[in-house]
C-alpha cells in the first residue's frame, strides 16, 4: 500500500515537473504575443502585458491569412499523399517475401540521410527543368519526395511487428494482399498512421527554405511569413510570437484530431478461435 | 507472407520507390559534385573532376573537426535523452486517466508543432544572461553569478541540445505511444493476463519487444536528425560563440551560401551521408537480426 | 496590280520582322522581385517604390518574394539556387560592393550602364559609393538608396546626462567614458555587442581599425593589401586589437551570444548598457519602441571629431542575365534613380538618399549630421570594410575570429589567423577592383 502511494507521489511530481517545463515557454510565447513593442523592449519575459494588445493578432491574420490557406493546401496534400504511398510501400517491404526486402529497406532509409539544404540547388534545377517552380505542384512534389522515406519506414516497422494471425485468417478466407491490407491491416494501424501524419504535416508546415526558393512569389508559406515579421532592420518580437502562435495552431489542431487514433488503439474484430 | 507478383509490386511499391529514386538522383548529383571544382557560376563545360581534393582541403581546417566533434556530442547527448524522455512521457500518458491524457498529450506535443526558428528564439530568451527566465529565477534564489548559458563555448552546446530535447521528446513520445497503443498489444496483454501471466512476464515478453521496434525507429530518426541539425543551432547561436557550437550542417550551409565554396559544401554533405550510413546501417541490421531471432 | 500586291506583302513581312523588335521594347506585364525589406520602416520604404511603380506602370503585376533574414542569411541561398538552376527572378536585392561582385564574377548579372548614364548618376554620388556598383568597366545594379552610415555610437542619453558625459569620439575617450560609467554604476555595461549576429562585431571593430590606421590603411586592410610580415604594416591592426583587449579585460565590453543586435539595443534603451556601435538603421529600432532620438537616445559618429569618417553600407537592386521580364526590370531600376523617390524611401527607412540632388530635410539630428558630412566631405565617405570591401566569405571568418579573440585575448595568434584568412579567401585578388578605375 505504502509502495503504491510512493509510486503515485513520484509519478505525480514527475508529471508536474515535466508539465512546468512545457508550460513555461508556452506562457512566455503567449504573453509576448500580447505586448506592445515598447513592452517587448523591456525584456521582462515573464511579466504579463499591461493590456492584451490584441491588434498584434489582427495584424497577423491580415498579413498571414493567405499564407495560412496556401500552406494548408500544400501541407494537407503532401501529408495525404505521403501516407498513401508510404503505407503501401511499408506494407510491401514488411509482408512481401522478397529476398531483397531488407536491402530495399536500407536503400529507403539511406535516402533520408542528406540534409535537405544540400539538395536545394539540384532540386531547384530539377524543378526548373520540369517547369514546376513557383507552383503548388512543385512544392508538393518536393515535400512528398523528401518525406517518403520517413512515411515508408515508420509504417514498415510497425507492420513488421503485427502478429500475423489476422492476415493469415484473411488469406484462408481467400483475400488478396490489397483486400487484406485495406480491410484488415489498416484499421488496426491507425496510431502508426497518425504518428506518421503528424510528423510529415509538421515538417512540411514549418518548412522554410524550400518554401522560399520554390514557392516564394506565388505561394506564401507560413514559416517565412512568421520570420518576415521580424524584418532585416527592425525587430517586432510581439508580432512574431503572435504569428508563431497562429502559425502553430493548425499543426496543434491536427495533433488533437489525430490524437483520437491513439486513444482507441484496440483491435477491430476478434480473434476467431 | 505474400508473393511479390508484378501487379502488386507496382501497386504497393512503385509510387514511393520512384520518388525515392528521384531523391537518389539528387543525392548522387550532390556526391558527384563533391569531387569536382564546382563553384558559383562555373558552367557545365568548365567543370573538372578533381578527386578527393575538396575533402583533403576540408580535413585541414580545425573548423571542420570542431563541427564534426559537435555532431558526435549531439548524437550522445541529444539522441539518448530524447528517446528516453519520450518513452517516459509515453508511459505516463499510457497509465494516466483518459481525461488527463487528452490534456497532457497536446501539451507535450506542441513543441514539435513549433518551427525551429520559434523554438530557437524562445529558448534564447530563456537563456538570456540578464533577463532570461533561468538566470532571473536563480538570482532570486540568491545565486550571485550570471551563468553564460549561450556564451560559454562548452555550456552553449548543451544549452542548445537541451532546447532540442525539449522540442523533440514529443516526437519520440508519439512513436512510443503508437507502439503501446497500436496493433494488438492491448488485447495481447489482456489475453496474457487472462492466461495468468505475471506483470514481469508481460513486461518482458509482450511490451518490451514492441517497444524495441519503436526504439529502433526513434533512435534511427533522432540520429539522422542529430547529424542533419541546422535550424535550431543557426537561430540560437549561428554556430557561435566563434565556432564552438557549429555543426556539420551549419558549416555546409555557410560554405555554400556565405563562402561560395559549393563543392566543399557538397563534400560536407557527403560526409554527413557517410557518417549516417556508418552509424545506422550496422545498428539497424543488428536490431533486425536480433528481432527475427526472438521471433 | 502586281506592284500593289508586292508592296502589301513586303509591308506585311516587314511588320512581322518589326514585331519582335517592338515587343522587345515593351514593358512586360510582370515583375518578379526578391528582396528582404520585410518589416517595420523598411517595408514601408519599399512600398514607396511600389507605389510609384504602380502609378507609372499600372498594368505590371508585381510578384514579390519577401525573404526574411536580411542580407546575410537566407536571400543568398534562395537567389543562388535560382541562378544556378537558370531560373532567375527579374530583380533581386543584396548588399552592394563585394557582395555584388560575387554575382558579377559568376557571370550572372546584366550590366545597366545606360540607366546610370540616363540619370547622370555618376556625377551625383560620392566616388567610393559609385564604385560599389562598378566592376570591370560596367555598372551593375542600382543602389537601393538606403545609404546607411555604419559607424554611429548610440548611447543612453539619460545616463550620459546624469553622469555629465559626452559621447566619446575616439578610443581614448571611449575608455575614459567607460571607466567613468563603470565606477559610478557598476551594474551597467559600458559597451555591448551582439555575437549571435556575428556581423555586428564588424560594426564595432572596423571603426577602431580606421582610427588607428587612417583612411589609406583601412582601405588596404580590407582589400588584402596589408603586408603581415612587415611589423610596421601590422602595427595599426595590433593597436586596435590591444585596445579591444583592454576593453574586454576591464569589463568595458560585454558581448553576448544570446542577443541579436536589437536585443543589445534594448539593453541600451533600458539603461542596462550605456553604448553600442551600430548603423543608423538602429534608429528605426529605437523609434519603433517609442523612444525619442536626442532625448532618450543619442547618436554620434565614431570615430568623431577630427577623425570623423562616414562608413557606408549600401544595398543594391540588380538585374540578372536572362531575367524573364527585362524591360520591367529596367523600368524598376530607372525609377529608383529618381532623387525625389530616393528621398521618400530614405525617410521611411531611417537612411539617407545617396544622390546629392535629393531633398535634404531629415527629421532627426543624426541624419541631418550625416547628410551634412556626406555632402561636405565626399572623400571621407568610405565603404564599410568588412561588409562592402572584403569578399563576403571573409566577413564571417573575420568576425568569428574577433569573437574568439574576446575570449582568448591572444593578440599574436589572432594576427596570424587573420593573415591566414586573407590568404584563404583571396582577399587581395577579389577586392582589387576598388583600386582600379
Amino acid at each position: 500500500m505504502a509502495k503504491m502511494m510512493v509510486n503515485r507521489a513520484l509519478i505525480i511530481s514527475v508529471l508536474v515537473l515535466l508539465s512546468m517545463l512545457f508550460l513555461v515557454p508556452m506562457y512566455v510565447m503567449v504573453v509576448t504575443s500580447l505586448k506592445t513593442p515598447y513592452e517587448i523592449s523591456l525584456a521582462e519575459y515573464l511579466s504579463p502585458p499591461k493590456f492584451p494588445y490584441l491588434s498584434n493578432y489582427l495584424k497577423i491574420l491580415d498579413k498571414m491569412g493567405e499564407a495560412l490557406i496556401d500552406t494548408l493546401i500544400v501541407s494537407v496534400s503532401s501529408t495525404m499523399i505521403c501516407i498513401a504511398i508510404g503505407t503501401l510501400a511499408g506494407y510491401f517491404l514488411a509482408r512481401f517475401n522478397l529476398r531483397y526486402s531488407l536491402h530495399l529497406s536500407f536503400i529507403v532509409m539511406l535516402a533520408s540521410f542528406l540534409p535537405y539544404q544540400a539538395i536545394l540547388i539540384p532540386l531547384t534545377m530539377l524543378e526548373s527543368w520540369l517547369f514546376i517552380t513557383d507552383t503548388y505542384l512543385g512544392l508538393i512534389f518536393a515535400y512528398v519526395m523528401l518525406n517518403t522515406p520517413l512515411s515508408t519506414l515508420i509504417p514498415m516497422v510497425f507492420f513488421m511487428t503485427l502478429p500475423k494471425e489476422l492476415e493469415e485468417i484473411a488469406i484462408v478466407d481467400g483475400c488478396g494482399p490489397i483486400h487484406t491490407f485495406i480491410k484488415v491491416v489498416l484499421p488496426i494501424s491507425k496510431p502508426a498512421l497518425a504518428s506518421t501524419a503528424i510528423l510529415v504535416f509538421t515538417s512540411v508546415w514549418n518548412e522554410f527554405l524550400i518554401a522560399l526558393t520554390l514557392g516564394g512569389t506565388r505561394i506564401r508559406m507560413v514559416a517565412p511569413s512568421v520570420a518576415e515579421l521580424k524584418g532585416a532592420y527592425a525587430a517586432f518580437w510581439n508580432l512574431q510570437m503572435a504569428g508563431a502562435i497562429i502559425g502553430s495552431l493548425p499543426p496543434l489542431i491536427f495533433f488533437i484530431t489525430a490524437g483520437k487514433y491513439f486513444v482507441k488503439g484496440l483491435l477491430v474484430g476478434t480473434m476467431r478461435a | 507472407m505474400w508473393k511479390p507478383q508484378l501487379k502488386y509490386t507496382l501497386f504497393f511499391f512503385f509510387p514511393a520507390f520512384t520518388l525515392i529514386l528521384l531523391l537518389y538522383v539528387l543525392t548522387i548529383w550532390t556526391v558527384f559534385m563533391s569531387f569536382t571544382n564546382w563553384k558559383f557560376g562555373v558552367r557545365a563545360t568548365s567543370l573538372k573532376f578533381i578527386g578527393l581534393e575538396n575533402y583533403l582541403e576540408l580535413f585541414k581546417y580545425q573548423r571542420f573537426w570542431e563541427s564534426f566533434k559537435n555532431n558526435i556530442i549531439w548524437l550522445v547527448f541529444f539522441v539518448i535523452p530524447t528517446a528516453f524522455l519520450g518513452l517516459i512521457l509515453a508511459y505516463l500518458l499510457d497509465i494516466a486517466p483518459v481525461k488527463l491524457e487528452s490534456i497532457l498529450r497536446p501539451l507535450f506535443l506542441y513543441p514539435t508543432a513549433l518551427s525551429f526558428a520559434v523554438t530557437g528564439v524562445l529558448w534564447s530568451w530563456i537563456y538570456d544572461p540578464w533577463d532570461g527566465v533561468l538566470n532571473v529565477v536563480l538570482f532570486r534564489l540568491g545565486f550571485e553569478a550570471i551563468i553564460p548559458w549561450l556564451d560559454d563555448p562548452t555550456l552553449a552546446k548543451f544549452s542548445i541540445i537541451s532546447a532540442a530535447v525539449w522540442q523533440y521528446s514529443g516526437f519520440s513520445m508519439i512513436i512510443f505511444l503508437a507502439a503501446l497503443r497500436g496493433g494488438l498489444l492491448k488485447s495481447a496483454i489482456e489475453a496474457a493476463k487472462v492466461d495468468g501471466a505475471s506483470s514481469a512476464q508481460i513486461l518482458l515478453h509482450i511490451i518490451l519487444p514492441n517497444i524495441r521496434n519503436a526504439m529502433l525507429v526513434v533512435i534511427s530518426l533522432l540520429t539522422i536528425f542529430g547529424l542533419k541539425i541546422f535550424d535550431l543551432v543557426w537561430v540560437m547561436t549561428r554556430g557561435g560563440p566563434g565556432y564552438s557550437t557549429e555543426v556539420l550542417a551549419v558549416y555546409m550551409y555557410v560554405l555554400a551560401f556565405h563562402q561560395d565554396l559549393l563543392a566543399a559544401s557538397t563534400a560536407v554533405a557527403t560526409i554527413i551521408f557517410a557518417l549516417s550510413s556508418l552509424i545506422l546501417i550496422p545498428y539497424v541490421h543488428y536490431s533486425i537480426k536480433r528481432w527475427f531471432k526472438h521471433g | 496590280m502586281r506592284k500593289a500586291e508586292i508592296t502589301i506583302i513586303l509591308l506585311f513581312i516587314f511588320s512581322l520582322l518589326a514585331l519582335p523588335i517592338l515587343a522587345a521594347q515593351q514593358i512586360e506585364n510582370e515583375l518578379i522581385i526578391y528582396h528582404y525589406y520585410t518589416a517595420g520602416g523598411e517595408r514601408e520604404a519599399i512600398d514607396v517604390y511600389f507605389k510609384y511603380f504602380r502609378e507609372k506602370y499600372p498594368f505590371v503585376k508585381i510578384r514579390e518574394n519577401e525573404i526574411p533574414g536580411g542580407a546575410a542569411e537566407n536571400i543568398r541561398a534562395v537567389v543562388m539556387s535560382r541562378l544556378e538552376a537558370g531560373n532567375p527572378p527579374d530583380i533581386f536585392l543584396d548588399l552592394a560592393g563585394a557582395n555584388l561582385k560575387r554575382y558579377v564574377d559568376a557571370g550572372y548579372l546584366a550590366p545597366v550602364d545606360e540607366i546610370w548614364k540616363e540619370t547622370n548618376m555618376e556625377e551625383h554620388v560620392p566616388p567610393l559609393l559609385r564604385k560599389m556598383c562598378y566592376f570591370y568597366g560596367h555598372y551593375y545594379g542600382v543602389q537601393a538608396n538606403n545609404v546607411h552610415r555604419e559607424n554611429i555610437l548610440f548611447y543612453n542619453k539619460h545616463l550620459f546626462d546624469d553622469l555629465g558625459l559626452t559621447p566619446p569620439r575616439n578610443p581614448d575617450e571611449l575608455v575614459k567614458v567607460a571607466s567613468a560609467i563603470k565606477s559610478a554604476k557598476p551594474t551597467v555595461a559600458p559597451l555591448v555587442v551582439s555575437t549571435k549576429d556575428y556581423w555586428h562585431v564588424a560594426f564595432f571593430f572596423d571603426p577602431i581599425i580606421y582610427y588607428y590606421g587612417g583612411k589609406d590603411y583601412y582601405l588596404r586592410f580590407f582589400t588584402g593589401r596589408v603586408n603581415f610580415s612587415n611589423p610596421n604594416d601590422v602595427k595599426p591592426f595590433k593597436e586596435a586589437l590591444n585596445f579591444v583587449k583592454t576593453l574586454v579585460e576591464e569589463g568595458y565590453l560585454v558581448p553576448s551570444t544570446a542577443w541579436t543586435w536589437d536585443m543589445s539595443c534594448s539593453q541600451i534603451a533600458r539603461g542596462r548598457a550605456a553604448m553600442g556601435i551600430y548603423g543608423d538603421w538602429a534608429l528605426g529600432y529605437f523609434i519603433s519602441i517609442g523612444l525619442k532620438i536626442d532625448e532618450d537616445i543619442g547618436g554620434a559618429p565614431f570615430p568623431g571629431g577630427d577623425d570623423e569618417v562616414y562608413l557606408i553600407g549600401v544595398d543594391a537592386f540588380v538585374m540578372p542575365k536572362g531575367a524573364p521580364h527585362p524591360n520591367a526590370a529596367k523600368a524598376w531600376l530607372l525609377l529608383m534613380t529618381d532623387p525625389q523617390i530616393e528621398y521618400e524611401f530614405a525617410l521611411k527607412k531611417g537612411s539617407i538618399a545617396g544622390r546629392d540632388d535629393a531633398p535634404k530635410d531629415y527629421p532627426d539630428s543624426v541624419r541631418r549630421e550625416n547628410i551634412e558630412f556626406l555632402l561636405s566631405h565626399p572623400e571621407l565617405v568610405i565603404p564599410h570594410g568588412t561588409f562592402m570591401l572584403a569578399p563576403p566569405a571573409f566577413l564571417e571568418d573575420f568576425c568569428k575570429t574577433i569573437i574568439d579573440f574576446f575570449y582568448t585575448k591572444d593578440v599574436e595568434a589572432t594576427i596570424r589567423s587573420v593573415a591566414a584568412l586573407m590568404e584563404k579567401h583571396n582577399v587581395a585578388e577579389f577586392s582589387s577592383w576598388i583600386w582600379e578605375d
